[in-house]
């Protein structure tokens, strides 16, 4: 690879990672295009072609809606060439149009939703018992991961997990839930000392950490809200995920439920 | 097309040619949606074979995309009311998956002078810098401004602190005789305006309502505003002293 190639793939690397940096919105059309023309014509100096078909065309929707032939007759592009930069506006609009994130329904209280996760996860022979709820920012549930088991306070998990699977899933907030084997749904001391980590970290990275609940059977207990010391939530979307009367059947303070 | 279907096709044109069946199956499995494969770090895709060019083309057709809709829009396009402003910021803010501010400037007769992002931010909070957007208010040569911030969460609804901010900015852009028109919330293809859903009456007085918002609009506002009627700005927090620098 002679000295020229090297630089041009050096200059190819360096306009990727300032897109990554700054993304299009405030670059002129024909540097976006030289970006889009690195994908259909491998090793070639593309910015003077760029200006030319901009020229032509007039934006860079005019070149990437102009036909095979045109683009050739223009500028010369080859078949392969011509056909990929004909490919890109349709599979562009497609991605846009794809559903950013598949949403689950949470109408279901959450209490509710996590009884029926975990009865169906036992029925279909899965065993884990710490489960991760990913919200956006208006609550809407994003997915469900599986956790180790054993909670938040299982050998290995760290906070850093939780962290990563909500910038994964561009989460806004995250609620955990353990499945008990005891009826009594009390945090240990070990748990709660995690969760002011937890809630620490999230608070410094933007994110919220909505709750920690226990389950057993058909009851639940929602533990972080109580700490109202270190844990306090936004008023508002406490008033989104609980209920206002608070309780459950059996009792129990912390139980609350989504709306 | 199908999601798998669009994933292969953008892995193939990033040049990601081995396995790539297998590759987009483990990528949509690993991260639930195309929209979560989209928006992870090239780092992190890396992890499944898939190289830097095919990961940053994957960020960049959505923003492509974008970048056609908004170049559709051409200068000095004549605003005639609050429905036409927001139909030209969902056009521009359609896909987006982070919250962003736009800002929109108008000339005396209400023709485009400009449409810009003024700010990014997460996917659930945006820094608002009063002195950027005024800045660029003045650049223009702006006779009024709208402004629009998305909530990629889905939900039209503004928050308290939306409602804070618009108040401040639009008491700053006041002082300088350049109105805000109206500050939208966009979710989607679904809206609100800020100023007619969360102020009084002649808080918004620089256009009349019975031409500039259509009578639905004004039927939904006045719904909204409804618990509150009887306190002076109510549901609208008082800004506080470091008004500066907020977030929507």
């Amino acid at each position: 690879m002679d000295n020229s190639t090297n630089c041009r793939l050096g200059h190819r690397a360096r306009v990727r990672g300032q897109f990554l940096r700054e993304g299009i919105a405030q670059w002129d059309a024909y540097r976006v295009l030289e970006l889009l023309l690195f994908y259909c014509i491998p090793r070639r100096d593309v910015k003077p072609l760029a200006h030319q078909l901009i020229q032509t065309f007039g934006s860079l929707g005019g070149v990437l809606q102009a036909s095979p032939e045109a683009l050739h007759d223009v500028s010369g592009l080859g078949d392969y060439a011509a056909g990929r930069l004909c490919a890109i506006l349709p599979l562009a609009r497609a991605a846009l149009e794809a559903t950013p994130v598949q949403r689950y329904d949470t109408s279901t209280r959450v209490g509710a939703l996590l009884r029926s996760l975990y009865r169906e996860r036992r029925a279909n022979g899965q065993q884990e018992d710490t489960l991760l709820l990913l919200f956006d920012s208006s609550l809407s549930l994003l997915g469900i991961k599986s956790l180790t088991r054993g909670g938040i306070t299982a050998q290995g998990f760290q906070p850093r997990l939780l962290t990563e699977l909500a910038y994964e899933r561009s989460a806004a907030a995250v609620l955990v839930s353990r499945y008990s084997t005891s009826p009594i749904l009390v945090p240990t001391a070990e748990e709660l000392a995690v969760l002011r980590e937890i809630h620490i970290l999230f608070n410094t990275v933007g994110l919220d950490f909505l709750d920690y609940v226990l389950i057993n059977g058909d009851n639940y207990a929602f533990v972080a809200h109580k700490m109202v010391d270190t844990l306090t939530l936004h008023q508002k979307k406490e008033r989104l995920i609980y209920d206002d009367a608070g309780g459950d059947p059996e009792g129990n303070p912390g139980a609350r439920r989504m709306r | 097309m199908t999601q798998g279907e669009i994933l292969k096709a953008i892995l193939a044109l990033g040049g990601c040619g081995e396995s790539l069946e297998e590759t987009a199956d483990l990528l949509l499995q690993r991260f639930g949606s195309l929209g979560a494969v989209m928006d992870a770090p090239p780092a992190m895709l890396a992890a499944f074979g898939v190289n830097e060019s095919a990961a940053v083309l994957l960020r960049l057709l959505p923003e492509v995309a974008r970048y056609e809709a908004k170049e559709g829009i051409r200068p000095r396009t004549a605003v005639h009311d609050a429905e036409d402003m927001a139909r030209l910021f969902c056009q521009v803010c359609h896909g987006c998956r982070k919250e962003e501010l736009w800002l929109m400037c108008l000339d005396e007769n209400l023709r485009l002078l400009s449409l810009e992002q003024v700010a990014g931010g997460t996917v659930s909070a945006i820094p608002v810098v009063n002195r950027d957007i005024i800045g660029r208010v003045l650049a223009c040569g702006a006779h009024y401004v709208a402004m629009a911030h998305t909530h990629p969460g889905g939900l039209a609804e503004a928050s308290d602190m939306d409602c804070v901010v618009t108040r401040e900015l639009s008491r700053c852009l006041d002082a300088l005789s350049v109105p805000l028109l109206e500050h939208f919330v966009i979710a989607g293809d679904t809206y609100q305006p800020i100023l007619l859903f969360h102020t009084p009456q002649d808080f918004y007085g620089q256009v009349d309502p019975e031409s500039f918002y259509s009578t639905e609009l004004r039927q939904k506002a006045r719904l909204h505003m409804a618990p509150a009627a009887d306190g002076e700005d109510a549901g609208v927090p008082d800004a506080g002293a470091d008004a500066v620098n907020r977030r929507l």
